[in-house]
């Protein structure tokens, strides 16, 4: 109970300056990466599902760079890309790659066939096809590929800190490199709760984008 | 049209995102410190940077690399993307410069290797901070009391009744165990093999009766160990001191004059004190730093 409490002294008073800092880098560079993850994945995703010769090989690279363990990624691209924002944002784009390239294709996909010869039975354009018949349909299925890209990156954003870019993994980091229990405790609270809060922001929207479709 | 919108949004996004971060990227007047990833290093670096911003009007930026190893910090030095780092000359004759002789005295090991930084990287040495953090070997202060020992040698003499105790690393180096064994001819008892955290609780509670440590490690005073003397020079020395990019210095002359206020200013005992205070007593290395330079008068 008192080691609860010391961790909350940590992050409310003794150090909530660094705390502070830590979490709002921590923020930035999750967003910033969610946005180039969507930016380019969303559109991938469409792209392949309209040219599906080239989905099974697009998944698979983007598979394969899912599975480069993060640290080996980070020590790859250290003579490449230095050290900071650059690699990590790098480094966070292509884990969260395949999660949202392969849900937009698979919602897509999925969308009832029936559905698709109606909508062109009734002379739609391709372009009325996707934006109007397809997206809509697939969009619980694109909304969980973005929610599983959202906890992913920010719990992964956390190893930022060990290529300078900062973010809550500063606190974990150095609590180890300090034999300060408590510090690491404080930093790994913050990035759950920051995942788990993000989550449930995106759970409502979800619903709400559900309402909308029906 | 909706998802249209909302993918002009995120591209508008992202490439402002990128404008932005290549503004920040160009600043000039920028200064960028940062440690290796210990609390001694952490301490320093803090100690620079709250001088820096006291004595400069640059703008002191300090930036946690916690993977920030010498095989890290020193490329991203020669590449410009940190300009300050405390170093400590045994690695960076080992580790950066890689020789493999050993040159027994500080001073002269020193002058090679800020001679060969500055050749080869364009890398200024500044004065030493004063401290000399090489490996050694600790016992507790009642053995040592009680065995008479001071130096190495003297270990050697009872090491048969001692069991050593290291992290499994220390066991693989260069300079690590097997060199020592030959230069003292110890021949202990029994070796131990644990993480580094362990090593001090371990000796404390009598399961190993002597370690390998840092000379400065804040724990050794929590533990109630003492030091020996390397008698016959077999670990090379370490003297930290503040390694600068020549090109900061040049453009900013007040950044080598404010820094060299910290030029023999910290002994070993100073060292281990801070470093207690951080690693045993919890405090912020900032404020520890902090305090220090008030001591010192550098800051107010």
């Amino acid at each position: 109970m008192e080691f609860i409490a010391n961790v909350f002294q940590l992050i409310l008073v003794d150090r909530r300056q660094v705390v502070l800092s830590a979490l709002s880098e921590h923020v930035v560079i999750s967003l910033i990466a969610i946005a180039l993850i969507s930016a380019a994945g969303i559109p991938l995703g469409i792209l392949i599902s309209r040219y599906r010769k080239y989905a099974q090989p697009v998944i698979y690279v983007t598979g394969a760079l899912y599975t480069i363990p993060v640290l080996a990624l980070f020590g790859l691209m250290i003579p490449i890309l230095g050290i900071g924002l650059r690699p990590t944002l790098f480094a966070l784009f292509i884990y969260g790659l395949l999660p949202l390239v392969r849900n937009t294709y698979v919602g897509i996909t999925g969308v009832d066939a029936a559905i698709v010869e109606a909508a062109r039975g009734m002379g739609s354009t391709n372009r009325q096809l996707l934006f109007n018949v397809e997206l809509p349909l697939a969009l619980p299925v694109i909304v969980a590929g973005f929610r599983t890209i959202v906890v992913m990156t920010i719990s992964v954003a956390t190893i930022a800190s060990y290529i300078g870019a900062g973010g809550l993994g500063d606190l974990i980091f150095r609590g180890i490199n300090t034999y300060f229990l408590e510090l690491v405790v404080a930093g790994s609270i913050l990035v759950a709760l920051l995942a788990i809060v993000a989550d449930g922001c995106l759970g409502l929207l979800e619903k709400y984008l559900l309402k909308r479709v029906r | 049209m909706k998802i249209t919108t909302i993918l002009f949004v995120a591209v508008f996004f992202v490439t402002a995102v990128f404008f932005t971060g290549s503004a920040f990227a160009e600043e000039d007047s920028q200064v960028i410190l940062t440690s290796k990833p210990f609390t001694e290093n952490y301490i320093l670096t803090e100690m620079m940077v709250q001088l820096l911003e006291h004595d400069t009007d640059l703008t002191i930026v300090n930036m946690a690399i916690e993977g920030g190893t010498t095989s890290v910090l020193h490329p991203a030095m020669v590449a410009g993307e940190i300009d300050i780092y405390p170093e400590y000359t045994g690695t960076g004759w080992l580790e950066v410069l890689r020789y493999q002789e050993v040159i027994p005295d500080p001073d002269v090991l020193f002058d090679r290797v800020s001679e060969e930084y500055l050749e080869k990287f364009d890398l200024v040495w500044l004065p030493s901070f004063g401290f000399n953090n090489t490996f050694t070997l600790a016992v507790r202060q009642e053995d040592a009391e009680r065995l008479n020992l001071e130096t190495y040698s003297d270990l050697a003499a009872v090491s048969e009744q001692m069991v050593f105790g290291s992290e499994p690393d220390f066991y693989e180096r260069e300079d690590g165990y097997p060199g020592l064994v030959e230069a003292y001819g110890f021949e202990f008892r029994q070796t131990s093999q644990m993480a580094i955290a362990l090593k001090y609780p371990a000796i404390g509670q009598g399961e190993v009766d002597v370690i390998n440590a840092f000379s400065t490690d804040g724990l050794l005073k929590t533990h109630e160990l003492v030091i020996l003397e390397d008698d016959k020079n077999y670990f090379p020395s370490y003297l930290a001191a503040p390694v600068v990019r020549k090109e900061v210095l040049d453009s900013h002359p007040e950044v080598g004059e404010s820094l060299s206020k910290l030029a023999g200013l910290i002994s070993e005992e100073v060292m281990m004190e801070l470093n207690y205070q951080v690693d045993e007593q919890r405090r912020d290395p900032r404020a520890v730093a902090r305090d220090f330079l008030v001591e010192q008068g550098l800051i107010q």
